[in-house]
């Protein structure tokens, strides 16, 4: 278990501020926040090259704050890989065992197993620079696997790889995850690897968490509209507009996403700014009241005076 | 993938303008070097070029060159990783002062370093101390090399270093390793092409010194003959330019085929990582 209590941690130009999460053992935990809301900082700060201001780190009840990186035995796989690129690749695996005092012959023994499991045995001889990005990726994870660490923290290992290589590695990581059953960490900012992968997620908006619970949850109450659009949850409306239609507090606002609707005549008038087409079909743009919005529909509706009247299949209430 | 070489973009008169004005300084470079290879005629190369007493100057420029760029690389390597990673107030002096050795005329660094080790000063007291004499011997050589050479390795060393992700020595700590065991496992391997270019030139440069060498050690040095520089200047004074041309050209050729074994030892992509081969 991995607890981290109210970390604040200050770099030139940015702050990540009284950070409070809980992550179990065995747990997939998906951190989810745009470029440059803290992920990789937060991720740094528990590997151990920076130290926070304030706050503590606990890996299985110890407090490991203070303490240099090369004590933590955390699992460390950067954005870039950060592989070796003068070892070869068997090299880099062992190592973490190398310099724990481990012979070769015994640590090639010990990384047989996470070999077998990320099926590289065919790149042990190569050297990092000539291995594609996934290639990199699973020795990197290899790498990090290999000192049995109590927690894996990953910094979105699948951004820069093709639609089909994403597919394929999630599942990887999915099935390295349930096999090892390793506390993991991963930094994203991908709704589909949390959707996948993640038993719970957390939402980091500019050095602050938002909120944390299951995805579907979240889904559902959103905390912030932050949270909201994030989610993709992008059309936030008050519901004073459509209180007709929801029985709930007339000053909390709900989102939804552009997909989630219907064209009905018995629904609420959408004015229309404009539309085009868009890969997934007609985007139109309108208002609701003075709230701007956008759907998204697979064919042109009926337009009269300017106007459609839709439902919302989906949405979801933020509580704010 | 069939990559288009850079230059396929240049034609025309820009091409022939940037070829000729380049030209002409090489020319420039080479033209002195040349001229003195063609002076030595085969019937003086035993009697002019390769007597005792030019080998014997060779030999101590060579030795003192190699001690003071090891003794360079040794101090050099901490400082180079200094200056790229710590963050400091006063970092930039710091910087400004390794360069410092480029601007100074070299006849002032050696009387300042005769002052320095004189056996009334501190520096001096502390030689005398480990039974060590500066001035007019070897080890007057070796510090002048050092001062007056030091910077291009460092400087060489520190590029390289901030140039490696820091990162990559954070990963390496998370795996366990030790600040030190980053050092000699992660970063020297990774820069060791660096140290060795620096090496190169801060070799290359103290074998041409001859400034700082007139002041410590203008004279034979004990057991060998004077530095290969400066017995080139002696003979001009005495002899004039014939005399001087056996010793040029002996040094030019020793210098030149080291140098170029260096080089080609630096560029084996098996000895020495490359970094910048990316796939």
């Amino acid at each position: 278990m991995i607890e981290l209590k109210n970390i604040t941690v200050e770099v030139p130009s940015f702050k990540l501020e009284n950070i409070n999460l809980t992550i179990d053992d065995g747990e997939y935990f998906i951190l989810l926040g745009p470029t440059g809301s803290g992920k990789s900082l937060l991720l740094d700060t528990i590997a151990g090259s920076i130290y926070p201001e304030e706050g503590e780190i606990i890996i299985d009840g110890k407090n490991i704050t203070e303490i240099q990186p090369e004590k933590r035995n955390v699992g460390y796989v950067p954005q870039d890989y950060s592989l070796f690129d003068h070892m070869k690749v068997l090299d880099n695996i062992i190592f973490g065992l190398k310099v724990r005092g481990k012979t070769k012959e015994e640590a090639i023994e010990i990384v047989q197993p996470i070999i077998k499991k990320l099926s590289i045995e065919n790149l042990l001889n190569k050297y990092p620079y000539v291995l594609s990005g996934g290639e990199k990726q699973k020795v990197a994870i290899a790498r990090a696997l290999a000192i049995k660490p109590k927690i894996l923290l990953l910094d979105e290992p699948l951004t820069g790889m093709d639609q089909n290589l994403r597919a394929r590695f999630m599942e990887d990581l999915k099935k390295i995850h349930e096999d090892i059953n390793l506390t993991t960490l991963q930094v994203t900012h991908s709704m589909d690897e949390a959707r996948y992968l993640a038993t719970r997620v957390g939402i980091l908006n500019s050095g602050k968490i938002e909120q944390v619970g299951l995805l579907d949850e979240i889904m559902v109450m959103p905390k912030s509209e932050f949270v909201a659009s994030f989610l993709g949850l992008e059309n936030i409306i008050s519901n004073q507009l459509i209180n007709n239609m929801l029985k709930i507090n007339k000053n909390s606002r709900i989102a939804f996403r552009p997909y989630d609707v219907i064209v009905s005549d018995d629904g609420i008038a959408l004015e229309i700014e404009n539309f085009f087409k868009v890969p997934e079909g007609i985007k139109i743009t309108g208002f609701i009241g003075d709230d701007k919005i956008s759907i998204i529909l697979d064919k042109i509706p009926d337009i009269r005076d300017n106007k459609i009247k839709i439902k919302i299949k989906k949405f979801s209430i933020i509580q704010d | 993938m069939h990559i288009r070489k850079a230059n396929f973009h240049y034609k025309g008169p820009f091409k022939i303008v940037i070829w000729i004005i380049s030209i002409i300084f090489i020319i420039f470079i080479l033209a002195p070097i040349v001229r003195i290879l063609t002076l030595v005629s085969p019937s003086t190369i035993f009697t002019q070029v390769i007597t005792p007493g030019n080998l014997s100057s060779i030999e101590i420029t060579l030795y003192a060159a190699t001690i003071s760029t090891l003794i360079i690389l040794l101090f050099g390597f901490p400082l180079a990783y200094l200056l790229s990673r710590f963050k400091f107030p006063g970092k930039n002096i710091l910087d400004a002062i390794v360069e410092i050795p480029i601007m100074i005329p070299h006849s002032v660094v050696g009387i300042g370093l005769l002052f320095v080790f004189a056996e009334s000063e501190p520096g001096g007291i502390l030689f005398n101390y480990f039974g060590i004499s500066f001035g007019y011997n070897l080890i007057a050589v070796i510090l002048a090399y050092i001062f007056v050479s030091g910077t291009y390795a460092i400087k060489t060393m520190e590029e390289a270093i901030k140039s490696l992700p820091p990162r990559l020595e954070i990963v390496a700590r998370t795996l366990g390793a030790s600040q030190t065991q980053v050092i000699f496992r992660i970063v020297i391997p990774q820069v060791a092409r660096s140290i060795l270019t620096g090496g190169i030139l801060s070799w290359a440069r103290s074998i041409s010194e001859v400034g700082a060498i007139l002041i410590v050690a203008p004279y034979i040095i004990p057991g060998y003959n004077a530095i290969a520089g400066v017995q080139v200047y002696n003979q001009f004074e005495v002899t004039g330019l014939e005399g001087a041309i056996g010793i040029s050209a002996l040094l030019i050729v020793i210098s030149l085929v080291i140098f170029i074994i260096l080089k080609i030892i630096q560029g084996q992509r098996k000895i020495f990582f490359v970094p910048g081969v990316r796939k």
